[in-house]
């Protein structure tokens, strides 16, 4: 009795304690940063990681590391952080104006939506704003942001409007040991040859086992790259961005281009297993599918996923014609508070709190540096001496001690691959800009991709059920019809 | 002046009033505004022409419809004799067995649908090899509660004593179903199909995890309309939901209201 007592007066206590000690967000004490960002995008949860034989584990808090950090230089902040699922979502949600956020997360062609919209505020002072980012931040990350301009004799550019949070790239996780794939005579050997290129995912050898992106953006630029490989072939890569630019249509024949890829992904649908946005991850490691489309960082988790669970060996290739660069960037809404929102992003650029984020994120940050590098080689560090491997970094690393990881041999081709491209892949991968004009007729393609009309059976039966529902509603109605004249016809019988 | 304060009872409408001008009215007034307009707010066809120009749209809202019909038909065939025998209290005593058809309705329908994916998975039926036939499946699994049940009700309330008095009359039993039990349950089967083939038309979850988003329905149209910002055309395709949706109720309402409707109408 006195314990059910207790029990009910913690859980009123827990339930009103909100109300009675939190302030609301008009408290004159204490500053608030509203933060949007995507679904478990940010270094908050519990990191499990090996050391030696035993495993550990370290509590992560990265936004309660930054008030905590707030407080010791003497201010009172506080961080309103919200998520949204969709970069669509959000958008929709910011256009509307309802709610006031400072900084929002978004990905590099929402980034052009935005600032198109004139929601953004300029950053393009980092160097005194943002210490930290102008001085970690990879060279590599900043030249290609640099270099995503638009709009009227390119003002803009991406540097300008954002600070590079993640980046990956899009590719293809597999497992070489697919049973389907084993059953069609594919050797594990056969399978790493083929994924070297999208021409697999067309190929009838891998028909039923490959889930493509449910998303517009990322299956139009496989289709984009695979429509027009003869064309991307051994070109620069300022050439090649060319190409990508506008969903590859940015000449006067648009039509036409996107009806070619169109074709060419209506092929792909009818030998793919089918579309996903998430469940694919977990898909691969079932093994209900054998391939699958992933972003890096949702590769990296698979990877890991599928080696704990059920010691199956899962890779990551970028094919060589090239694949989809993005960046997931911090943009300062207009009206923001931005003495905080720079103090914000200065704190999650400082390599320590970045490593933090990556270790529960998985994804590749931006930034770069001595405790990065230390990170990754400690992280992907050899087990045994023979099994020592370098791998070249040199491309994201700015400082010249920083060239090479040495890691485990068995990291090859797998988690490393998606955390970093290689050298060679690395410096043909293009970013999909916003479509701009050609957004509407893309977005038509892709409800033609996505539709499939019914089948011969399908509409025969429709035809039938018709007639019969049609018929029967007919004879109902002219029955009721008769018997009504019927009953009238009596009444006045029995009237006379 | 104190008679207009005092508390009349039409008073308690208030709430509802409200709720339904907020929830109900409001929303449909801003569909129409919506579809009948361009992106900067201006009067416009725009929508409209584009979704009749579209064989597309229109290719998609005809799967979805076929969708709804064959998921009704079949909900029907399959909880029409286990509604009958479900009412006979012979087969189920203190109502477990209706209980347990229920009961999926109660867990949430996306945790379900992705159960359904591995069982079917399981089975070897696989969305990506038979998109329509997993999808028909899921859809029925999740539908037939909302058929079972008003025919459950309705057949709870047949009038036995009229079928017992047909069979006393001569009526072969075949004769006693088509002329008697038939026209008895008729508002019940009508009201299961409102039931089912509504909610079908404009679901889009269980179609899309189980045909592995190889099958586009009315409600995906909707959503990458909107996900993609273009309220114009969601609206509009919402507006023509709505359209279908009351000229079905139109169509049912004349069936369910009759009061005719039981016995004797043949």
């Amino acid at each position: 009795m006195f314990a059910k007592k207790v029990f009910l007066g913690i859980a009123t206590l827990l339930m009103t304690s909100p109300l009675l000690f939190s302030c609301g967000p008009n408290d004159p004490n204490v500053t608030y940063l509203r933060i949007l960002n995507s679904e478990d995008y940010i270094g908050r949860g519990t990191y499990i990681y090996q050391e030696g034989d035993e495993k550990k584990e370290e509590d992560i808090d990265v936004i309660n590391d930054f008030e905590e950090w707030e407080k010791s230089c003497g201010r009172n902040v506080k961080v309103i952080y919200e998520t949204f699922d969709t970069m669509e979502n959000m958008y929709n949600t910011l256009k509307t104006g309802k709610t006031k956020y400072d900084l929002v997360c978004a990905s590099d062609y929402m980034v052009q939506k935005l600032v198109n919209l004139d929601l953004l505020e300029r950053m393009d002072n980092k160097v005194t704003d943002i210490p930290n980012y102008e001085k970690n931040a990879s060279s590599f990350i900043r030249d290609r942001l640099k270099n995503i301009k638009w709009g009227d004799k390119d003002k803009y550019n991406l540097d300008d409007y954002s600070v590079c949070y993640m980046w990956g790239t899009l590719g293809l996780l597999y497992n070489p040991t697919y049973e389907l794939l084993d059953a069609r005579g594919l050797k594990p050997d056969d399978v790493h040859n083929a994924m070297t290129s999208y021409d697999s995912l067309w190929d009838e050898r891998f028909q039923k086992v490959v889930s493509v992106k449910d998303s517009m953006r990322d299956t139009y630029a496989i289709g984009l790259i695979h429509t027009f490989k003869d064309e991307l072939k051994d070109k620069s890569i300022i050439e090649r961005q060319k190409i990508f630019d506008y969903g590859g249509v940015n000449d006067s024949n648009a039509k036409e281009h996107i009806d070619l890829i169109k074709q060419d992904l209506l092929t792909l649908r009818d030998n793919i297993f089918g579309f996903e946005v998430d469940s694919g991850k977990e898909d691969i490691v079932t093994e209900k599918i054998g391939i699958d489309t992933a972003w890096s960082g949702d590769a990296v988790k698979a990877i890991n996923n599928a080696e704990e669970e059920k010691n199956l060996k899962l890779y990551y290739s970028i094919p060589t014609e090239g694949s989809n660069l993005w960046f997931d960037c911090w943009t300062m809404q207009r009206g923001a508070n931005k003495e905080l929102s720079y103090e914000f992003l200065d704190f999650i650029s400082e390599p320590n709190n970045a490593i933090k984020n990556m270790k529960i994120i998985g994804y590749t940050s931006s930034i770069q540096g001595k405790e990065i590098f230390d990170y990754y080689n400690k992280k992907y560090a050899p087990i045994s001496n023979s099994s020592n491997e370098k791998y070249d970094v040199s491309y994201f690393f700015d400082d010249e001690s920083q060239k090479e990881l040495t890691i485990d041999k068995k990291y090859l081709g797998r988690q490393i691959a998606a955390q970093f491209p290689k050298k060679e892949v690395a410096d043909s991968l293009m970013v999909m800009k916003d479509y701009g004009d050609n957004n509407d007729l893309i977005l038509k393609m892709w409800e033609e991709v996505k539709h499939e009309s019914l089948p011969i059976w399908a509409i025969v039966l429709f035809v039938i059920e018709i007639v019969l529902i049609a018929s029967a509603i007919f004879v109902f109605a002219f029955l009721k019809f008769r018997n009504k004249k019927q009953r009238q016809q009596r009444r006045l019988k029995s009237a006379a | 002046m104190k008679r207009t304060l005092r508390f009349q009872r039409k008073y308690l409408c208030i709430p509802y009033v409200v709720f339904l001008v907020l929830f109900i009215v409001l929303p449909i007034v801003l569909i129409i505004f919506y579809a009948f307009t361009d992106n900067k707010g201006f009067f416009s066809f725009d929508a409209l022409v584009d979704f009749f120009t579209t064989p597309t749209k229109i290719s998609i809202l005809l799967n979805s419809v076929f969708i709804a019909l064959q998921t009704t038909i079949i909900c029907l065939i399959i909880s029409y004799p286990l509604a009958y025998f479900l009412a006979n209290k012979k087969f189920n005593r203190n109502g477990v067995l209706i209980t347990l058809f229920i009961m999926p309705m109660w867990i949430n329908f996306v945790l379900r649908t992705g159960a359904t994916r591995d069982l079917l998975t399981w089975l070897g039926i696989n969305g990506g090899k038979v998109p329509y036939l997993a999808t028909l499946i899921g859809m029925v699994y999740n539908y037939l509660p909302f058929t079972v049940l008003p025919l459950y009700t309705t057949m709870l309330k047949l009038d036995r004593s009229q079928i017992e008095a047909a069979s006393d009359l001569g009526a072969t039993p075949f004769q006693v179903f088509l002329r008697n039990i038939i026209p008895q349950s008729l508002p019940g089967v009508v009201s299961a199909a409102t039931m089912v083939f509504m909610p079908t038309m404009s679901s889009y979850v269980i179609s899309d995890t189980l045909s592995e988003g190889k099958i586009t329905l009315f409600g995906n149209s909707i959503y990458i309309s909107f996900s993609n910002s273009q309220w114009n055309t969601g609206s509009f395709l919402a507006l023509i939901m709505l359209i279908i949706i009351f000229l079905s109720m139109l169509v049912t309402h004349r069936f369910s209201r009759e009061p005719e409707a039981r016995g004797g109408t043949w």
